[in-house]
């Protein structure tokens, strides 16, 4: 099972910040990520969502605390560090043919949804999006990602690629937004939507 | 979520220190060290102290029970 750090947060200037990741990628190869996916806001431009895939959670505390992860955030002008998010892929669920062969690449065109959020009944949750299969592809969703928070049983991280933009400002609110409303509360974020920039592998250090 | 990067503090364990009767984010660093380093964090503690005060958001079955079953001329359940 696939382990993710992901953060949604707002940079000072996307294009500015975009050019510095370059210089971040020794630490996320000291984090042991395998590639990171910088998603964009379609509605607030300097908004990102970014998600790391990591082979283990081992170096992930020792890293926090050097204070090393907040030369990242420094790098894009943020002022408050946000929440991070860090859980397993519980559910893929591919609902027609799409994305890139690279992990969360996705289809020409689609728009991601992200939400971070508590979910009180989880089990029900899955039961709920497995039962409306046919709701979701009919509101457009292409793929469905459940991520299960490592340090709170009770807090998911959710992924949607949707066909269109408008899909996913109209038709996906309803799909299970029942589930939805602790969504925007205290640390979390409202829902994200936006495109993706790019998936960047990392070269894993080479031995000496 | 990890709320405080510095200390390495998930919101599970400020979310304890909180329950606990931490009401500031000073108290709450007291507790579990969240928000004591670079302090870029303290908004996010304040948002969970407040969020903790708040009442739980209303669901739309919450809302419709309430409809159905209030009694017309009290207002009340």
């Amino acid at each position: 099972m696939s382990l993710v750090m992901a953060c949604d947060y707002t940079v000072r200037d996307f294009d500015r910040w975009w050019r510095t990741t370059e210089g971040g990628r020794a630490l996320l190869r000291r984090l042991g990520a395998h590639h990171f996916v910088v998603y964009r806001s379609v509605k607030e431009p300097n908004r990102i969502f970014v998600t790391l895939r990591l082979s283990s959670s081992e170096l992930v505390h020792e890293l926090l605390r050097s204070g090393e992860f907040l030369t990242w955030f420094d790098a894009g002008g943020v002022e408050e560090i946000p929440p991070l998010f860090m859980g397993r892929l519980i559910e893929k669920l591919r609902y027609v043919e799409a994305g890139g062969a690279s992990g969360e690449a996705l289809a020409p065109g689609s728009v991601i949804i992200a939400r971070i959020m508590p979910i009180e009944d989880l089990g029900r949750f899955l039961s709920v999006v497995h039962l409306r299969r046919d709701r979701l592809v009919a509101a457009g969703c292409r793929q469905y990602w459940i991520y299960q928070a490592m340090d709170d049983p009770g807090e998911v991280m959710t992924l949607q690629e949707v066909d269109s933009l408008q899909h996913a400002t109209e038709g996906l609110r309803i799909a299970v937004k029942e589930f939805y409303d602790r969504a925007g509360v205290g640390i979390y974020p409202n829902a994200f939507v936006g495109k993706l920039v790019d998936v960047v592998d990392i070269e894993p250090a080479a031995e000496e | 979520m990890y709320v405080c990067l510095c200390a390495a503090v998930t919101s599970t364990t400020i979310e304890e220190a909180i329950e606990a009767g931490a009401k500031s984010t000073k108290a709450v660093g007291q507790v579990c060290e969240a928000g004591t380093v670079c302090g870029r964090c303290r908004n996010n503690i304040r948002a969970m102290i407040k969020a903790h005060k708040a009442p739980e958001p209303e669901g739309p079955f919450a809302r419709l029970r309430r409809r159905v079953f209030q009694d017309p001329n009290t207002g009340s359940e």
